[in-house]
């Protein structure tokens, strides 16, 4: 193996794997490294590439990718303990090509991906796990892998490993925490003395700055998946859940998507509920969380007969602008998840097309450094402004306040309530004279504790967020 | 799997066998998440043992029993234990949770 590239790029993920296809096919030495033993073992996301970032890259990608089922069918539903409504919006324009989303599997797609890099003349090692970035005059010239002392040399170095990232803390490119926990104090301490403590998230995140994703994957037979879902073809759902019915008041949602014979079930629990549960006594494991709602005829009905073929879990960065590192200093960039490229309002909910994106301008502004043979945090303060015009930022700084919305206590535990009270009210047949609009909508606000005038307020405060 | 099998709900799947669908090559040689459980002692809170997708902290008789084997990496003991007590890495190349989905 050459023992100096032109740019070493950590994680072969949706990020690194789209700088790698660019920079290689300017005809740049490129190094991808990944520590799985093959590329995809170590990737898991809900599971809709939203959009259309690979055109460019692999212009027949919609033909050639291993994609699941493309989405034509979003619904948002509500489960409340004993009810659920939906807001279902189906459209044949999303049938048409260019299609708008499609379902994938990681493991897959990213495995094809990277094969792709690989084409183009990246050179892929996995089973790799970086060790650290190796760092001379404050400028990083490469990278060390855990089982060996050798440095691997690179004009730069992208890290897209992920909101894991060790690297992007050992660089110093975020934090530390204005408000650090007891243990970041007792960890600087043990530094301070000798001791050779690894990097740790909750030196730079903050909890409220992520959730925790717990995903199954549940196969059913390919004919009932379709007659269930009402899918036709390739065509697909997804569905985003609020649950207003946990215990301890748990703040959840989940996200449901279906593959060609599998369904991708992602459920995200909110860490700072799940911590105010634990204080009351009331908390659930993550884990039950999940069989929980699994349980509620809603999603019982839905998965009856269903299998699990996997588990997983991965935590979800929805910090936006709070939780972004710096993304480039003397010699490296952070793009991804690393760099916490993520949009979730609930609704919308967004990952790979951000780190595609944010992996194909690092690229260009590799490519210019390399023109230039500067690799100066000056120089890579490009990819900085790059983004700033992409709308990436333009969305984190639109949205930065959208995690209000998506955990608002009413929106959880009251709101949901209150429509499915309107509905069991005007829809239960009671042999009885029936009731006016008016009088079920004030029943059911005195039953929510809903003020009109709060009520109000509320909603013209959360139209300003989303 | 017949029709008659999809028409009957199926029982709970408690964490053991939902992680018994998870593929792993466990590395025996190196522990890459270890816990300094005498921190974990004075804790007012163990949200870890709430927080962790696959039960890998549990308080067995009021103390704090890690157990690296399950770990998916997903980096949330990491995130939410604000004690210090987490000391995480990643595990070796080719090591650890192998995802067949993903």
């Amino acid at each position: 193996m050459k023992d100096h590239f032109d740019c070493i790029i950590v994680g072969a993920r949706c990020a690194g794997a789209a700088a790698a296809i660019q920079l290689a096919r300017a005809g740049r030495s490129v190094l991808l490294i990944d520590r799985a033993e093959k590329v995809g073992q170590k990737n898991i996301s809900g599971g809709v590439l939203w959009g259309h970032e690979l055109d460019e890259l692999v212009p027949d990608w919609e033909q050639e990718a291993p994609l699941e089922r493309y989405i034509d069918n979003k619904r948002l539903s509500f489960l409340t303990e004993d009810s659920a409504f939906s807001i279902d919006f189906k459209s044949t324009v999303w049938d048409d090509e260019p299609r708008n989303g499609y379902a994938v599997l990681r493991r897959h797609f990213d495995f094809w991906l990277a094969a792709q890099a690989e084409a183009a003349g990246a050179l892929l090692i996995t089973g790799l796990t970086v060790r650290e970035l190796v760092i001379r005059d404050g400028c990083v010239i490469g990278v060390r892998g855990v089982d060996s002392d050798d440095v691997i040399h690179g004009d730069c170095v992208i890290i897209a490993d992920g909101i894991n990232s060790r690297l992007v803390m050992q660089a110093g490119l975020r934090g530390p925490l204005k408000r650090p926990p007891v243990g970041a104090a007792r960890r600087a301490a043990a530094r301070e003395a000798g001791e050779p403590l690894p990097p740790s998230l909750s030196d730079t995140l903050d909890p409220h700055w992520a959730a925790i994703g717990v995903k199954e994957v549940i196969r059913l037979p390919r004919e009932v998946l379709e007659d269930r879902f009402n899918l036709h073809g390739d065509a697909g759902l997804a569905n985003e859940m609020v649950f207003s019915f946990l215990p301890g008041d748990i703040k959840a949602g989940a996200a449901l998507y279906t593959n060609t014979d599998t369904v991708s079930l992602n459920l995200v629990i909110h860490i700072a509920s799940l911590r105010a549960a634990v204080d009351c006594g009331e908390a659930i494991p993550s884990h039950e969380i999940i069989e929980i709602v699994k349980q509620h005829s809603y999603l019982r009905d839905l998965l009856r007969g269903g299998e699990v073929v996997e588990y997983g879990s991965h935590l979800i960065p929805e910090g936006g602008l709070r939780m972004m590192p710096t993304v480039y200093g003397d010699g490296v960039l952070v793009a991804g998840d690393a760099a916490g490229f993520c949009f979730s309002n609930g609704m919308v909910v967004q990952g790979m097309n951000y780190a595609l994106a944010s992996g194909k301008l690092a690229a260009g502004t590799v490519l210019e450094a390399l023109e230039a043979g500067d690799f100066s945090a000056a120089t890579l303060a490009d990819y900085k402004r790059r983004l700033d015009q992409s709308y990436i930022m333009q969305d984190l700084r639109r949205f930065r306040k959208v995690a209000d919305v998506t955990w608002d206590d009413r929106i959880h535990h009251v709101y949901p309530g209150f429509i499915a009270g309107i509905f069991k009210e005007m829809f239960t047949e009671r042999g009885e004279p029936k009731r006016k609009m008016r009088k079920i909508l004030r029943q059911q606000m005195k039953e929510q504790k809903m003020g009109l005038l709060g009520t109000a307020w509320h909603a013209f405060r959360m139209q300003g967020k989303v | 799997m017949d029709a008659d099998a999809i028409m009957h709900a199926e029982p709970k799947l408690d964490i053991k066998a939902r992680l018994g669908t998870t593929d792993y090559r466990t590395d025996h040689h190196y522990e890459h998440i270890t816990v300094d459980t005498a921190l974990c002692a004075d804790c007012p809170h163990h949200v870890c043992t709430f927080a962790c997708p696959a039960q890998c902290f549990e308080l067995v008789g009021g103390e704090l029993v890690f157990r690296y084997e399950d770990c998916v990496e997903c980096g949330t003991c990491d995130l939410v234990c604000d004690q210090g007590a987490v000391r995480w890495t990643l595990p070796h190349g080719g090591f650890g949770v192998r995802y067949r989905y993903g």
